[in-house]
């Protein structure tokens, strides 16, 4: 019934799917016994089902705890980085620089970069700060709803008119007037403008690029004539450059318009991925997966808010499913943990690494006691949490102090964040020739540089060796004679000088350090200390995270459900599904062959490897005669009936490649179809 | 006759009714060398093969040492087909009488060959199909000597009548279209290996596509099980006689070729008459001819069983019923998984092969049961149906939210298969306002997505605010019961005979009837002139090639008075036009039926 319509509110009663659901309910009844915790409860009991609602809760509310601060600091940096583009946006459409009597349409182009996802919240904004002491309106027109010029006009005055402005709306005054203009009369816009005082008529161009430059000119045309009356303000969101899409407008046109770029600033990927793995985590990304997430960033282009949408979905998808993640409930009132997730915690690799340390050092009766007694179990895991979250954070701050001290001018090479983060989480950072450099390259600063590095450093993290190093450093150079010439250490380039000899013909360069002065061996003193003061501080901090106990409640690093979730493959999917359906049935018929046509696969996949492996153009008899082969039952007791049967099927398949777009009608020959999905290109 | 064929040729055809073709095509590949073949076949000469299954013919083994050679490769090639395809044999080899008779021939020296025996010497073989000896279950490799270089020698230029004499082709029906079109599942053989590992390349390659269009018509031409296809026109008048028996039963290809030759208009009839469905597997040589076999016979059994196509569908028991039923409750496992989902306003899409209409409506009715108290809101939106249009979708969408009175915005659900068409075509505003909803907060969106490449279809900015996780579903529930309305329209509309289409005779009986005086004479006038004009060039077309051209048409109408003007005279053909009784071709018009029909219909008219 309903269900032939193209779109009907659904009501379960007429639900097909309502036979089998007993059964399925029954399945897992003892999980969903309590049913109505169930409808409050977002996540499912995990453990076999045999977590309790408490639990199940808990995990829910850590989500929301660990997700929601984290959400809130990235909805803020992708806000507040165009904060200055909007603020100057606004003051140029307010402004009135140009005499009245040169007409032209102040033009505002936002240059914004290749993803223009966010622009329509970019004029919003812009709008919004440009309502704060005047009244305007916005239009926004995207290419897909401008087909020509009349339909634009008509767009933009049902558009502005029927946005309400304030309570004097007099709706029905309006409707009156309007009655003898023609819709796309610009006329009704300029009685909409005067009748509410509307001191700015905003119109975007979402993508600008798409637009037809024909279509574009003609509607600047018609601005320009209606200047006088209303004071539009066209603002372009440019993908390109300003360049490229003024090589799109005639000279004719671009005289009509008085224009001013503006470069939207966009959050940068590493300011968020910044944000989501230093302050206040509660969860950290492991290597794998942010590895995998900046990989796609940079083979897609993606907004922020993607970003942020694919990093709250790995949030999600470790409460979702990690039972673990009940520990890294901060609340002191959290629900005490149940049996089963002490025996999954012995579960754990990093449990069996502690262990075997506690072996190791002939630690007996503590092991027993941790396999046998939940309390002690409880109290390990309570310090042990912390003091892994501790050390997680060390490691992110010794990224960040890294990543300061490659921004170090005599550092040559230099890396993202992000990169240095990946780095770090899988534990190479240390040992990796990236490091080295960085911190040779600290040798050669020179004292003043190396006052304000160190005073980052110290700002970064507590380090009573380093801040040692800082009170000389300031004692040497507070005792200098000149304090603007620096200090230089003997490792610094200015002493080195090259010095070329000639004996015998031949010329031998050599590197000659002059002679420090006092000053500047007590300065090497002092470099040299800061140089062992950091190795030890980043060999203590960049330690392998893997090796944390209980590491896994506080990593989330499994690229599995991400990479399905948000690449998919779907043509690979429907190509394996046709191709060996086995893969999916699981059934014992069409098993054996291995990637062979069988008889007992579905019809439609059969007709698909056929049609794979013929040309471009299929004759349909052939194909017919291919698949009663394979299909048909020769010599059964009434071939008419069979033949129907087989006919059937044959039919119903060639529909449905059709119907997925594999094949069309040939309109060469007569009977012909046209392949048009080869497998794997 | 596709002799200069790619060397990967020569695999064995997926239909085993082709099995002596396939055979014989592997020792014609063996004897390709002229040190082997041409020696035996005494020169450089055009080889027919001809096969013949029912008929049993003594055949004289002139050479016996070739015609040992060539049975056991026969046996061999058995043997692969044995082993490899699974495909039953001995039903089709025991009806077709169990003894076939391989008769190689030497074209060009016999005009005058008769069906026993060859005269110049070249051998028959006689082949125990039915029973393949034991031994011979081992498959033999082929050497891999057996393809020749794409194009190299002997390349037929067209298939046309007596084309065959040409010296130096040799013949062997069918040869590859099997490799080429229709990789059987025996492909395993060693010697291919190389060959399809590249078959995109190949399938790419202009050239290969162009010939193997031409194999397959040729293959057309010869192969098949209707055994006594023949290559030489005179032949078949000659054989025609005798055979006749056997052809009628035979269904009507053989004949049809032969009406198509001009020789026989009289089969034709025969032909029409015959109640058989076609069996595809009938072949008539001559590239245009058996096209246009090809595409009738499809076109009886087609049309035949849109009656049947309902009956059949819903007797038939799918063997993988238990199956769907698992990936059903698999994919059901993750409901709450998509509900947490939703409530973290991601959408979902919903892709992979198989109907997801089952799968999406229980998962509706699981949102159901949750809350039973305040069930969520869920529309269901059948993108796929032709019909849906924005407003339809927006009303109902509003009846939703405006009865809804607390909260003010309900939890809604929209659960839509996205399919391709009102994507690509008729409604170019619904994807951004579908995404626009999706974006809303308070609206879920559950997208289903059937065709392959679906998500080239969204930019980023779509993208961004649909906002999708994706979770393959493959059911494998065929769409057909759902989403395709009617599956034989949809093969209809594929094989080129749009529904619209008035079907033959009735169908322009019924339209002619409905229309005036003067348009059934101009109907007639056309048919009249088409009909002569077929005799005049000697009956070349078969359906709708003749043509006339529209002045002379034009003159001849209005010489009859049927239409003043060229106004009314467009006006006319126009109506006809519409209802697809007439084809315009490049030079003239033409009308979509054969022969026989045209006939028919004229003589309705002049009634």
């Amino acid at each position: 019934m309903a269900e032939h319509e193209a779109c009907y509110v659904f009501t379960p009663d007429d639900s097909i799917g309502q036979a089998p659901r007993p059964s399925k309910r029954r399945k897992t009844a003892r999980a969903t016994k309590p049913n109505t915790q169930l409808e409050v409860l977002p996540f499912v009991p995990l453990l076999r089902g045999v977590e309790t609602p408490g639990c199940t809760k808990a995990r829910a509310d850590s989500f929301e705890a660990a997700w929601r601060p984290k959400e809130a600091l990235i909805d803020k940096s992708i806000h507040d980085a165009n904060l200055d583009t909007v603020r100057e946006v606004a003051s140029f459409i307010r402004g009135n620089s140009a005499p009245e009597s040169s007409r032209k349409i102040r033009t505002g182009l936002l240059v914004a970069g290749p993803d223009n996802g966010a622009s329509i919240d970019l004029f919003d904004s812009i709008v919004e700060s440009v309502n704060e002491d005047e009244r305007a309106i916005l239009i926004n027109l995207s290419s897909g709803q401008c087909p020509n010029l009349k339909t634009v006009l008509k767009y933009m005055s049902q558009h502005a008119t029927s946005r309400p402005l304030g309570a004097d709306e007099d709706t029905a005054n309006d409707g009156g007037k309007y009655a003898r203009q023609l819709n796309y009369d610009l006329q009704i816009l300029y009685d909409h403008v005067q009748n509410h005082a509307i001191s700015k008529v905003i119109v975007s161009f979402q993508d600008s690029e798409a637009f037809e430059g024909k279509l574009l000119a003609e509607l600047i045309d018609v601005f320009s004539s209606w200047n006088d009356r209303i004071p539009f303000v066209v603002l372009f969101s440019v993908a390109t450059s300003v360049g490229l899409f003024q090589g799109k407008l005639s000279r004719a046109t671009i005289r009509h318009l008085e224009g001013a770029e503006f470069k939207v600033e966009r959050v940068s990927i590493e300011e968020i991925f910044k944000t989501i793995s230093s302050k206040e985590s509660t969860l950290w990304l492991g290597a794998g997966l942010s590895n995998l997430i900046l990989q796609r960033q940079k083979d897609h282009i993606q907004s922020p808010y993607a970003l942020s949408q694919t990093l709250k979905y790995a949030y999600m998808t470790h409460f979702f499913a990690n039972p673990l993640s009940i520990t890294l409930n901060d609340d002191p009132t959290h629900v005490p943990l149940q049996e089963v997730h002490y025996e999954a915690v012995r579960n754990l690799p990093s449990f069996r690494s502690h262990v075997q340390r506690l072996i190791e050092e002939r630690d007996y009766d503590t092991v027993r006691d941790l396999l046998d007694d939940d309390e002690n179990l409880s109290e390990l895991m309570m310090n042990k949490l912390k003091s892994t979250r501790k050390a997680l954070e060390e490691l992110v701050l010794a990224v960040e102090a890294l990543y300061r001290t490659q921004s170090s001018p005599t550092c040559k090479k230099s890396i993202a964040w992000s990169e240095m983060y990946v780095q770090a989480m899988s534990g190479e950072l240390f040992q990796s020739t990236l490091f080295e450099e960085i911190l040779n390259s600290v040798k050669k600063l020179p004292s003043d540089i190396m006052h304000d590095l160190l005073h980052d450093l110290a700002g970064i993290f507590h380090h009573e060796g380093l801040e040692k190093v800082i009170i000389d450093l300031d004692k040497l150079t507070s005792s200098l004679d000149d304090p603007e010439v620096p200090l230089r250490s003997q490792y610094d380039v200015h002493h080195e000088t090259l010095r070329t000899t000639v004996i015998a013909q031949k010329v031998s360069l050599g590197k000659n350090t002059s002679t420090l002065s006092a000053q500047d061996a007590a300065y090497t003193k002092i470099v040299d200390r800061t140089f062992s003061e950091l190795q030890k501080k980043f060999r203590w901090a960049l330690i392998n995270p893997q090796n944390l106990f209980l590491n896994e409640a506080l990593i989330y690093d499994s690229k599995s459900p991400h990479r399905e979730v948000f690449t998919p493959r779907p043509r690979f999917a429907i190509e394996r599904a046709l191709s060996s359906p086995h893969d999916y049935l699981g059934c014992e018929c069409c098993g054996g062959a291995e990637s062979g046509l069988s008889d007992t696969q579905p019809a439609t996949a059969i007709l698909y490897q056929l049609c794979l492996e013929s040309g471009s153009v299929i004759n349909t008899a052939d194909l017919w005669s291919a698949f009663w082969t394979i299909v048909g039952t020769e010599g059964s007791k009434d071939e008419e009936v069979e033949r129907e049967r087989v006919l059937a099927l044959f039919s119903r398949a060639l529909a449905e490649l059709k119907y997925m777009g594999m094949i069309k009608n040939s309109m060469k020959k007569a009977d012909h179809l046209v392949k048009l999905s080869w497998r794997g290109l | 006759m596709e002799t200069g064929y790619p060397p990967h040729g020569g695999m064995p055809l997926f239909s085993p009714f082709k099995r002596h073709v396939i055979s014989l095509t592997v020792l014609k590949q063996k004897y390709a060398k002229p040190s082997a073949a041409t020696n035996c076949l005494s020169g450089n000469r055009f080889i027919i093969l001809r096969v013949q299954k029912k008929k049993q013919r003594t055949s004289p083994a002139t050479e016996p040492e070739l015609s040992s050679r060539l049975q056991s490769l026969v046996q061999a090639e058995e043997a692969k087909w044995y082993g490899l395809e699974r495909i039953k044999w001995e039903q089709s080899g025991g009806r077709q009488g169990g003894e076939e008779e391989t008769q190689v021939d030497e074209g060009r020296s016999t005009r005058k060959r008769t069906r026993a025996g060859q005269p110049n010497g070249v051998s028959n073989h006689n082949e125990d199909e039915t029973e393949p000896s034991p031994e011979a279950e081992t498959p033999v490799k082929p050497t891999p000597r057996r393809g020749r270089p794409p194009g190299s020698t002997q390349k037929p230029k067209s298939v046309a009548n007596g084309i065959d004499s040409q010296p130096n082709s040799v013949i062997t029906p069918s040869k590859l279209k099997g490799k080429k079109l229709f990789l059987t599942p025996s492909k395993p053989l060693a010697g291919d290996k190389g060959q399809d590992e590249a078959p995109v390349v190949q399938n790419l390659d202009r050239s290969a596509r162009r010939k193997s269009a031409r194999t397959l018509i040729d293959r057309t031409a010869v192969d098949g099980f209707s055994d006594e296809e023949d290559i030489e026109e005179e032949e078949e008048e000659e054989e025609e006689e005798e055979e006749e028996d056997l052809l009628a039963k035979k269904i009507w290809d053989a004949d049809e070729a032969e009406s198509d030759d001009e020789q026989d208009q009289g089969e034709d009839e025969l032909a029409a008459e015959s109640p058989t469905p076609a069996t595809p597997s009938k072949r008539k040589r001559g590239r245009q001819k058996s096209l246009q076999h090809r595409h009738r016979i499809f076109l009886v059994t087609s049309s035949t069983s849109g009656k049947i196509y309902h009956n059949q569908i819903s007797t038939y028991e799918d063997p993988h019923e238990s199956s769907y039923d698992f990936l059903h409750s698999l994919h059901s496992r993750s409901f709450p998984q998509w509900r947490f989902e939703l409530s973290q306003s991601f959408n979902i899409c919903l892709y992979g092969y198989g109907s997801k209409r089952k799968l999406v409506t229980s998962f509706a009715s699981h949102l159901h049961t949750l809350t039973p108290s305040a069930p969520p809101k869920i529309l269901i939106v059948n993108g796929y149906t032709p019909t849906l249009t924005l407003r339809q979708l927006l009303t109902t969408l509003a009846t939703l939210i405006f009865d809804c009175t607390t909260p003010l915005h309900p939890d809604l659900t929209t659960s839509s298969s996205i399919p391709s068409t009102p994507h690509r075509s008729g409604a170019p505003q619904l994807p951004p306002l579908l995404a626009q909803l999706a974006a809303n907060t308070h609206i879920h969106l559950l997208a289903t997505c059937d065709t392959p490449n679906f998500p080239l279809l969204w930019d980023t900015a779509l993208r961004d605010q649909y906002n999708f996780l994706f979770h393959d579903t493959t059911t494998i529930i065929s769409y057909a019961d759902t989403e395709i309305p009617s599956a034989i329209d949809s093969v209809n509309e594929l094989l080129g005979r749009s529904g619209r289409s008035i079907k033959g005779k009735e169908g322009v009986g019924f339209v002619l009837r409905s229309l005036p005086e003067n348009a059934r004479n101009l109907y007639r006038v056309l048919i009249a002139e088409l009909l002569a004009a077929m005799d005049e060039d000697g009956g070349g077309g078969g359906e709708g090639q003749a043509v006339v051209e529209y002045k002379v048409l034009y003159q001849k109408v209005v010489e009859e008075f049927i239409c003043s003007n060229e106004m009314g005279f467009r006006q006319l053909l126009r109506e006809f036009y519409d209802h697809q009784m007439i084809v315009s071709r490049k030079d003239g018009m033409g009308v979509p039926w054969r022969r026989k029909e045209m006939e028919a219909i004229l003589e309705d008219l002049v009634e």
